[in-house]
């Protein structure tokens, strides 16, 4: 291969390149630049600076009491006379939500709806406000349920307890009632008071004085009075037998009813307010040990930059040295391509890897993050990504002629791969149809790894899939690569 | 009787449908300065690039003494030394750093190297530049580095496509001896030119390219006695008028098909300007052709 041969080409490359110092302290200092400007820039957790805009046709105490745990958790408030001025103030960024309150909002609730609108285009920003925001009234929500829940409950314990008296009560009057019932059929009946009135006229027949007849005339006519009395009583007596009958079904009804009341209540298990108001508690809880916006962002940073890194100084690189006038000469040499080959991937690499030193110089020095309790395998995984990317660079290098098109591919391909990874939206928020490629984007691979390392300290096991990958990625780009040369080879 | 060095037997070389050469023999031989004269677009720069196996032939063979060069280019290519029209070296090295470079790459061990370097900066009188830049050396000193870095790894051959193009009569001269010097070491050396009398005065043997084929090929006094001449121009002038001059145009339009073909674009200079020295030349000849009769 010419090891010799090899190292000239690394030192002629550098020597080159510290000719142009501008250009090296750039490319040197740059990325360390950038993820210190990140690191201090994202140094804080949850969202700041947040304007919150309102609208109600009546501000109530309760719409007051809302807005004024906003104002504590650091939210500002714009109050807005129309519901159009506060979607408008969304749209022109002025507030970054618009909550519309129903009309005299009352602790006894309302028909209408607590709407939130939110820009959808600022998607993460989105969700992490509605989840806030959303959050916190549904608490007050939830104090107002439970209030409202537990005076119904009280009202329930009441009934409760005053049930069995209740029913006590009605197995009295049932057995008045049936008492009543056995009285009615105790009364005078109508035929003894006939055979009275036939004895008294039998008598009467056999009575000989005038005296006597008008006497037991006279008996016998009270005695059809009484018969008479006694016949609409007892009519009377029938109604309140049968009316008793029908008190006392009823009554037993009224206390089956009562029965089946009291075990339903006797039966209801959850009595505590707060739990009818939410019986499904929920929790949130992240799995990442740090809630720092920034411990979430390096990983995707350095991913970022060994992409942008790799891909622009390799291919930067091979036009340079296609441009030159000695290309040429290189290639009629002893030394083999696959030399050249090499001597740009190790500048490259070496470039960036200092770029990487001084990085990461800067997270533990500046900002304080440690890496050495995972290195190695960070080590391992930017690599492989730095191998990957310098070696797209390279064959973007070789595949276009002019710097501006070489440069402008470079930035394209970097920027596809940025948007059909993590970094913008989530991959999964891609169609299928795309997220099926996006997952084998070699960012998304070196920022899973990357994450998986640096946010969960896994070990090798948990990104092997995204090592085989990248590996796969560095034989076919290497191969891409070779053939460039030999068409470069063909247009001199 | 010289001793065949390189020989060209029935080569033919095409860039796309563009046949730039057609059955061609051509034979050069060991410790002479053998030049390759024909128009822009002729395939001169073919020839060369053909010997040191930067491109291969689509048919026929090139020997080196009789081994077919197809074979062993990474052996023979310590062999040749190519130095091409545009230069060929690191702009933002020094002299001295560009001869180490190269060296390296043409893998001459490290201590003859340093010994070497010291020797080619002296034969190309480069000694007071040997740390400048090498952007910043003049046109001449650039000529001198780049043949320079051809003669880094001592080759047996000296391959310069057009070493004196572009050169002021000083600066030509002052090539023009060096390349004698350097032949005069031994070294064969095989150039290709436009300019005819230099041809004539530095040549021992010239082969003439015209319409994809060798026309002529021997010492410029036997070419010149073959068309009873007194010149190598009159001779140009009387192998056109026989075999018909391709018109500018012509010629034009051939070396763009044959430059697209190769997808080489801005690094080579325009074949305007290349086409139009010699067809300067001819046009002055025609003249005074005219004139004369």
């Amino acid at each position: 291969m010419g090891i010799r041969a090899l190292s000239a080409i690394i030192k002629k490359n550098f020597k080159i390149l510290w000719r142009s110092k501008f250009s090296t302290i750039a490319i040197i200092l740059a990325p360390f630049l950038i993820i210190l400007l990140a690191g201090y820039a994202f140094n804080s957790s949850g969202v700041s600076g947040i304007i919150i805009g309102t609208h109600s046709g009546s501000y109530s105490d309760l719409t007051e009491e809302v807005l004024a745990g906003f104002s504590n958790q650091n939210f500002a408030i714009n109050k807005y006379t129309s519901k159009e001025e506060c979607l408008d103030s969304v749209k022109l960024s002025k507030t970054q939500i618009c909550i519309l309150f129903p009309t005299d909002l009352s602790e006894t609730g309302s028909l209408e709806e607590i709407t939130f609108y939110v820009d959808n285009s600022r998607i993460n920003l989105a969700y992490k406000l509605i989840n806030e925001i959303e959050g916190k009234i549904s608490e007050k929500g939830s104090s107002l349920g439970v209030g409202l829940a537990e005076s119904i409950v009280l009202v329930l314990s009441e009934a409760k307890e005053s049930l069995p008296e209740q029913n006590s009560l009605i197995e009295s009057s049932k057995s008045k009632s049936d008492e009543i019932k056995s009285l009615s059929g105790s009364g005078i009946s109508l035929s003894d008071i006939d055979s009275a009135i036939s004895s008294l006229e039998d008598a009467k027949d056999l009575a000989n004085s005038s005296e006597l007849k008008a006497k037991i005339s006279d008996s016998i006519s009270d005695l059809q009075i009484i018969r008479n009395s006694t016949y609409e009583l007892s009519g009377n007596i029938d109604k309140i037998d049968s009316y008793s009958e029908e008190i006392s079904s009823s009554l037993l009804e009224v206390s089956n009813n009562l029965d089946s009341l009291i075990i339903s209540l006797d039966s209801a298990k959850v009595l505590d307010a707060e739990k009818i108001v939410s019986p499904l508690k929920t929790r949130i809880e992240s799995v990442n040990y740090s809630t720092n916006n920034r411990s979430y962002l390096i990983p995707t940073i350095l991913a970022l930059l060994a992409l942008f890194g790799g891909v622009l100084l390799s291919s930067t690189f091979v036009l340079k040295e296609r441009k030159t006038r000695a290309y040429f000469r290189n290639f009629v040499t002893p030394t083999k391509d696959f030399t050249f080959f090499l001597g740009n991937y190790f500048t490259c690499l070496i470039i960036l890897i200092l770029q990487f030193a001084i990085v990461f110089a800067g997270l533990e020095l500046i900002l304080k993050i440690s890496l050495l309790n995972v290195f190695a395998e960070t080590v391992v995984i930017l690599l492989l990504a730095l191998t990957t990317f310098v070696l797209i660079g390279t064959f973007i290098g070789y595949l276009f002629r002019s710097e501006e098109t070489t440069i402008f591919s470079g930035v394209i391909i970097s920027a596809l791969l940025m948007f059909f990874s993590n970094t913008i939206l989530p991959v999964e928020t891609i169609s299928s149809s795309f997220q099926k490629f996006a997952i084998f984007n070699p960012l998304v691979l070196v920022d899973g790894a990357l994450k998986k390392v640096m946010l969960f300290n896994l070990s090798y096991v948990s990104f092997l899939t995204e090592i085989y990958f990248l590996l796969g990625f560095i034989v076919l780009f290497g191969l891409l690569s070779l053939i460039g040369i030999k068409m470069t080879k063909r247009m001199l | 009787m010289d001793t065949e060095l390189i020989q060209f037997k029935g080569v033919s070389k095409k860039f796309g449908k563009n046949v730039v050469l057609d059955n061609i023999d051509l034979t050069i031989p060991e410790g002479k300065i053998t030049g390759i004269i024909g128009a822009s677009g002729e395939g001169k720069s073919t020839i060369l690039k053909m010997i040191v196996s930067f491109y291969k032939p689509n048919r026929g063979n090139i020997f080196y003494l009789r081994r077919n060069i197809k074979k062993g280019r990474f052996a023979l290519s310590k062999i040749f030394g190519l130095s091409v029209e545009d230069g060929s070296f690191y702009e933002k090295l020094s002299v001295k750093e560009n001869l180490f470079h190269f060296g390296r790459l043409f893998h001459v061990k490290r201590k003859i190297l340093r010994k070497r370097v010291e020797e080619i900066i002296g034969l190309m009188d480069l000694t007071k530049a040997e740390n400048t830049l090498a952007g910043d050396l003049s046109i001449g000193m650039k000529k001198r580095l780049d043949i320079g870095c051809s003669l880094i790894h001592n080759p047996a051959v000296l391959i310069l496509d057009e070493p004196t193009a572009d050169l002021d009569p000083l600066l030509r001269e002052q090539i023009t001896n060096l390349i004698k010097k350097i032949n005069s070491h031994g070294t064969t050396v095989i150039l290709t030119t436009q300019l005819l009398s230099e041809a004539e005065d530095l040549c021992d043997r010239i082969a003439i390219l015209y319409n994809e084929k060798i026309v002529e090929e021997g010492s410029p006094k036997k070419i010149k006695q073959k068309y009873k001449s007194s010149s190598l121009d009159d001779v140009f002038k009387k192998i056109f008028s026989k075999k018909g001059r391709k018109t500018y145009q012509e010629s034009s339009e051939k070396k763009s098909k044959v430059e697209k073909s190769k997808k080489k674009s801005s690094m080579k200079k325009s074949l305007v300007v290349d086409s139009s020295k010699l067809y300067g030349i001819l046009d002055k000849l025609d003249k005074e052709g005219k004139d004369g009769d």
